[in-house]
């Protein structure tokens, strides 16, 4: 063997200076004393030999006892392992921390590193295969253990990343809801003063139009008087009324302060209905409430969504009060009515839809049906429409998230129940059912 | 037109102040404006005010405690709030506290609120009438309600733990004596209370309430022992009530304010107590004629003697005033037998005080309770099964004792 002809040996070469001349025994101490395998093999991958490290590394407590094995192939674990580490060594020359799993003598495995060169004999033709193998199981332990925590991590993130929006659609309905509140609150002073105003404005309007009348009737007597003076001013008076159009005028002042009133009393509405829907003065409260009124404040705040969509039939009987969360019962109301409306928008119709609001009660429960005539669901999916992230909307119409907080609120929250009913082509109902009387343990 | 009375706004918006005088311009009763809470104390100083109504969000001192100082200063005004943002948990506590008889939310409609005043004022008139004060000025020391119910209803609205409650009731041995005979007769069937702790954990705080006001109010004067039958009856009576005007109340629809007032049906009868104490031969006239009469009720027989105008309820809601009782004491006791003349929102729950009433009425002298027929009186959204019940619940309750020993 003349390792000095090494190829692998592009670095290079070091002078050396005299007093270390190198000899061929020096390679043969370093072979027999190195703490990280070495090993030589065939071309053909028989086994020419290894070094007292190896044979520890493998358990053998002889040289003799391991060239038994005489083919290279046994000490891999895998043979396609070793057949990668032969192709890598015959394209191109050497190989550099290769990982291969070792076998030992008796049976465990090793993960290794194994960096090979090709020794060539003075024809230039490969004789020996060189390899050095470092033993990494303990740092691939670690380093397993280090990716078994990541493989946790990712998960828990994932985990955390898939409930994340159900977390922000709540908190979100729940600010939206306190900021609507706010903007309610901070419109009650204006809508109070307005409203105020414009019944003096009525009453004032009313007096001063009697006032006018009597004026008039008590002047009119005058007009066939005698006094041109008094003549003149009358009909200077009437032709002033006649440019000005105040006959129109007074006329109109009624339709005005009549139709005004009714805008204020809309407002008034809207506001009112916006601050029972957030329920900000009772929030998150277990409270005794009206479910048909429920129904009402959220049909208000749902009207942009229904208006040109579909009618709406309200079929209220005289409900007891339930004992529940108003907030959350309106958040559920408001998702199943604007589903419905969103359902029947869909189908791009001709004429109006109709969502049908039906409540009773009972004993123990009050009940409510919501039923739509739009397309209705597939069998297929309304076993999965309570999944969350489910949604037939398109991409970035719908969380997926409404149905499924609602079934947490009504049935987790409330004890009580909702279910839905559907055949294509005719419509879906929902009903609900409400416990009178707070079941759950939790007080929340 | 003679004014009904004086009436102060208070809000730190001039436009809302402007706008309500503007409305209330052709009303009845004067009206006075402060833009802060300061000024409101002012006029309050000059004018002889009958009612303040004020915003709850204002700079400075807020309606709060401008409700607090007035009630403080002023007792005899009578207060109201008028705004758009309140926390119900604020709304109901000052009713609780009685810091504000009512509250109107904003934007208001001129005409509910001109209601509301006219009603409050209408009430005081005949609270402050002439007749009535001079039937009351026979009654040489007027009866003191003891501070204890108001410190216990603090305490319970501060929700103070359970022994400060009860050193609160033990500081009045006669009376924390008379709390634990009442809890331990049969009427609540739970025996062997010894300590008011006890009983405050046994019955829950609502019921110890009902006691602490029944037996303040019988504490504030001296009872021989040939009163006592009667008074038992009229406690009885009271108790019963009490016990099944809530549980009526929460069928009612838009049941909103008897679940702060646990204690309001003990104390509709309370004029009878007065006249039983300080007017005994009227109440025995008004007794014999019952005993002659066995169709007519109390209210009908005091109406036949001639004392319709300062009858039971007047007597009674005036003492509940005195004793500073939240608005809808006073209102539940003076209109029981004519719910007709209160005010929309007690309405429902008068209309059922009278209901429940008559029902113990009838139970209370009829031997046959099938002839008593469930479908009469009741309200509409009763169901004649629960007013059915109710009867036969009513029935039993009459035949147990509640005891009180005057000693």
């Amino acid at each position: 063997m003349s390792i000095k002809k090494s190829k692998m040996d592009t670095n290079p070469v070091i002078p050396l200076t005299e007093s270390a001349i190198i000899n061929d025994n020096i390679y043969r101490v370093f072979f027999q004393e190195s703490k990280d395998m070495i090993l030589f093999s065939s071309p053909q991958l028989k086994i020419l030999d290894i070094n007292q490290a190896g044979l520890a590394l493998l358990g053998y407590s002889s040289k003799e006892e391991f060239l038994v094995l005489s083919n290279l192939v046994n000490i891999y674990h895998n043979p396609k392992n070793m057949e990668n580490w032969k192709q890598l060594m015959e394209k191109q020359g050497y190989v550099k921390e290769f990982e291969a799993t070792i076998v030992k003598k008796n049976g465990n495995l090793i993960a290794a590193l194994q960096t090979s060169c090709i020794i060539k004999d003075s024809a230039g033709k490969p004789d020996v295969y060189a390899s050095v193998i470092r033993d990494v199981t303990e740092s691939m332990r670690n380093k397993m253990h280090v990716h078994k925590m990541n493989v946790d991590l990712i998960d828990s993130l994932y985990t955390l990343r898939k409930n994340q929006p159900k977390l922000i659609q709540q908190e979100k309905l729940a600010s939206i809801g306190q900021l609507a509140a706010g903007i309610a609150h901070e419109l009650n002073n204006p809508i109070g003063f307005i409203s105020s105003n414009f019944t003096s404005l009525r009453s004032y309007i009313s007096i001063i139009k009697k006032y006018i009348q009597y004026y008039e009737s008590e002047t009119s007597r005058v007009i066939n008087g005698d006094i041109p003076e008094v003549k003149d001013l009358l009909e200077n008076l009437d032709k002033y009324k006649e440019r000005e159009k105040l006959d129109y005028i007074f006329t109109d002042l009624d339709d005005l302060v009549g139709e005004s009133m009714e805008g204020i009393h809309r407002i008034t509405e809207i506001v009112r209905s916006l601050r029972n829907f957030s329920r900000i003065d009772n929030e998150s409260e277990i409270e005794q409430y009206d479910i048909n009124e429920a129904f009402e404040s959220t049909l208000t705040v749902a009207k942009n969504e229904i208006k040109y969509v579909a009618e709406v039939e309200k079929e209220f009987s005289q409900l007891p009060s339930a004992e529940c969360i108003g907030s959350e019962i309106n958040q559920v109301l408001l998702n199943i009515i604007v589903n419905a409306a969103q359902s029947i928008k869909s189908q791009h119709r001709e004429d109006k839809g109709l969502i049908k609001i039906k409540t009773y009660a009972d004993d123990e429960y009050v009940y409510c049906e919501i039923s739509d005539d739009g397309p209705g669901i597939p069998k297929e999916i309304i076993g999965k429409i309570y999944d969350p992230f489910f949604t037939t909307k398109e991409a970035g119409k719908g969380t997926g998230l409404g149905l499924s907080i609602s079934y947490d609120i009504i049935v987790h929250k409330h004890k009580g129940d909702l279910s839905a009913e559907s055949s294509i082509g005719k419509g879906t109902t929902f009903n609900i059912r409400i416990p009178i009387k707070w079941k759950s343990q939790k007080r929340y | 037109m003679e004014s009904t009375g004086k009436v102060l706004f208070v809000d730190d918006e001039i436009n809302i102040l402007k706008s309500i005088k503007r409305g209330f311009l052709h009303a009845p009763f004067e009206v006075f404006t402060a833009e802060s809470a300061e000024d409101g104390l002012r006029i309050l100083e000059e004018k002889n005010i009958d009612i303040v109504v004020t915003d709850y969000r204002m700079p400075d001192i807020d309606g709060f405690q401008f409700l607090k100082i007035v009630k403080e200063r002023f007792p005899e005004v009578n207060r109201v709030i008028l705004s758009g943002f309140i926390e119900k948990s604020v709304a109901v506590e000052s009713l609780t506290r009685g810091l504000a008889s009512t509250y109107i939310l904003k934007p208001w409609l001129n005409e509910d609120v001109e209601e509301k005043i006219n009603h409050i004022l209408g009430m005081r008139k005949v609270l402050k009438s002439k007749k009535l004060l001079n039937v009351i000025n026979q009654i040489e020391n007027l009866p003191n309600l003891s501070n204890i119910y108001q410190e216990f209803m603090d305490a319970v609205n501060d929700e103070k733990s359970m022994d400060t409650i009860a050193k609160i009731i033990q500081k009045d041995p006669s009376i924390s004596t008379k709390v634990l005979q009442v809890a331990n007769s049969a009427f609540y069937g739970v025996k062997h209370c010894t300590s008011i702790k006890q009983a405050a954990i046994t019955l829950g705080l609502d019921t110890l309430q009902d006691i602490l006001l029944t037996i303040s109010i019988i504490n504030t004067m001296k009872w021989n022992t040939d009163q006592v039958t009667n008074l038992q009856e009229i406690f009885l009576h009271a108790f019963i009530m009490n016990t099944h005007l809530p549980q009526l109340y929460r069928i009612a629809p838009e049941a909103h304010y008897y679940k702060n007032f646990p204690s309001v049906g003990l104390t509709y009868d309370v004029g009878k107590i007065i006249l039983l104490q300080y007017f005994p031969d009227r109440y025995t006239s008004v007794r014999e004629h019952l005993e002659n009469h066995p169709d007519q009720g109390f209210y009908e027989s005091e109406k036949e003697l001639g004392f319709q105008e300062i009858s039971h309820q007047e007597i009674g809601a005036f003492f509940l005033d005195y004793w500073n009782l939240p608005e809808i004491f006073v209102e539940t006791a003076l209109y029981h037998h004519i719910p007709g003349h209160s005010s929309t929102q007690y309405r429902d729950i008068i209309d059922l005080v009278h209901y429940i009433n008559k029902l113990i009425y009838i139970l209370s002298r009829v031997e046959d309770i099938d002839r008593v027929d469930p479908t009469q009186l009741k309200p509409n959204y009763l169901s004649e099964r629960t007013a059915k019940e109710t009867i036969i619940s009513i029935r039993k309750k009459l035949r147990k004792h509640i005891f009180l020993d005057m000693s």
